[in-house]
């Protein structure tokens, strides 16, 4: 139920932007611009459930520290 | 729908060194030099000039292309195609890494019951709106605001003239000069190569000068105004306080107290962090939305802005758990992770691009002819 609004926000906003490039007949940026919409809503909707993804920070930290001890260790 | 958006030299610095300014005026960088953080800022000046000037130069060899379109000549469609998304996937990271900091900073200082999502909703419609634009409206803007910031900046540094302790300068190189190259390491990734970013912004016309102008004189300035607040910063809290503060800018200029009538300037401090963030993050929306339109084939960049917007906001919730994730993260991992992105990539897109440069100088001009 938490991501219901999510949805319906998006719906807003993405009717407004594609009904004005409708009217300019602009078919494939109408498909580029469904497809890229839908990562910001499936991370929205995530966001919105509370789904536990890990921060971007904690990911790079642990790929970059193995990169570093990789490399201390070679040094 | 296409126009050519033309910027000025002088509108072109402005908004490199608003977008210099970004977060780093209040977040502060280069925080390992402790007392030193003034030299390890100017070392890292010195460190960027000759990056910059590759940035400039690497557009001034192609006419009218961004990154973008010079990647794919010199690496072809598909290859070319990785390296721009992952130059979009940066230009991405810095506007949430830049929107994540602001909105901690509005929570923590101001409005710490408010949900996060009110101010970097606002923010984000107003740099979509900003993005969309382009990158004219834009110059304009940053023309305009800079002259703001930078009153901002020297009358809050003059006012704190009375709680400066020049004690806390001394003495130099205390814990040698280790510290301070490693701030220096910082300082040069964030913020002066983040400029790469305007790689993706800008393209090159006619006068290739303009281009080294913008570039060096946007750096120069901005990281001479950086190296006045350092100064401040540390002049007024010493190594010890600054350490500890999260916005080391905004402690100093709490701290002045004329008379006790003019005191509180801390909202300042927003002011300044409010104006440079919303040049940082449009600049990266543009350049973002440029890449994944040019990923497309698409000549126009507008109808894509909303949606990378979007992508922007939802990543400002994703890219740390709060501020101290980001503080110790920015101090550990940024400057190895940004070097990727700020030298890595275009060095070897310049070599690359330098190698085939006649090649591909012959061929477009067979395709004109």
């Amino acid at each position: 139920m938490n991501s219901l609004p999510v949805v319906l926000i998006y719906l807003f906003i993405a009717f407004a932007d594609i009904i004005s490039m409708l009217k300019k007949k602009e078919k494939r940026q109408v498909i580029v611009y469904i497809m890229v919409m839908i990562i910001p809503l499936t991370l929205s909707i995530n966001i919105a459930v509370g789904t536990d993804i890990p921060s971007i920070a904690s990911v790079t930290r642990k790929l970059f520290e193995a990169i570093l001890s990789m490399i201390q260790e070679i040094g | 729908m296409m126009n050519k958006e033309i910027i000025s030299n002088k509108q072109g610095i402005t908004l490199m060194m608003l977008f210099i300014f970004g977060s780093t005026l209040v977040l502060g960088t280069g925080g390992e030099a402790k007392k030193d953080v003034w030299l390890a800022k100017i070392i890292g000046i010195i460190l960027a000039i000759p990056v910059s000037m590759m940035y400039a130069k690497l557009l001034s060899m192609f006419e009218g292309k961004d990154i973008f379109d010079i990647s794919k000549l010199a690496f072809g469609s598909f290859l070319g195609n990785i390296i721009n998304l992952l130059c979009i996937w940066f230009a991405l990271h810095i506007a949430a890494l830049v929107l994540f900091s602001f909105s901690e900073f509005v929570g923590i200082v101001g409005l710490d019951k408010t949900p996060r999502v009110v101010f970097m909703g606002s923010l984000m419609f107003l740099c979509a709106w900003g993005a969309k634009e382009g990158i004219e409206v834009l110059g304009r803007w940053s023309e305009i605001l800079l002259i703001f910031l930078i009153f901002i900046v020297f009358m809050t540094s003059t006012l704190s003239i009375p709680n400066f302790k020049f004690s806390n300068l001394l003495p130099v190189l205390q814990d040698g000069i280790k510290p301070v190259l490693k701030g220096a390491f910082s300082a040069f990734t964030f913020p002066f190569t983040e400029t790469v970013i305007f790689t993706m912004v800008f393209s090159c016309e006619k006068d290739k000068k303009s281009l080294y102008k913008i570039y060096i004189l946007g750096l120069l300035i901005a990281g001479f105004v950086l190296v006045i607040t350092a100064l401040r910063n540390i002049l007024v809290l010493g190594s010890y306080m600054m350490s500890m503060a999260y916005y080391p800018s905004f402690n100093a200029v709490a701290r002045i107290n004329i008379g006790y009538f003019l005191q509180r300037l801390e909202s300042a401090s927003s002011i300044i962090f409010l104006i440079s963030g919303f040049a940082q993050i449009s600049v990266s929306l543009l350049g973002a939305s440029k890449g994944i339109s040019k990923l497309f084939n698409f000549k126009d960049y507008r109808f894509i802005v909303v949606p990378t917007a979007l992508i922007v906001l939802n990543l400002g919730f994703l890219v740390s758990k709060d501020i101290i994730e980001l503080t110790k993260w920015n101090l550990e991992i940024f400057p190895y992770y940004g070097l990727i992105f700020e030298l890595v990539l275009p060095s070897l897109i310049y070599i690359c691009a330098k190698i085939r440069y006649k090649k591909i100088n012959t061929m477009d001009n067979s395709e004109e002819m």
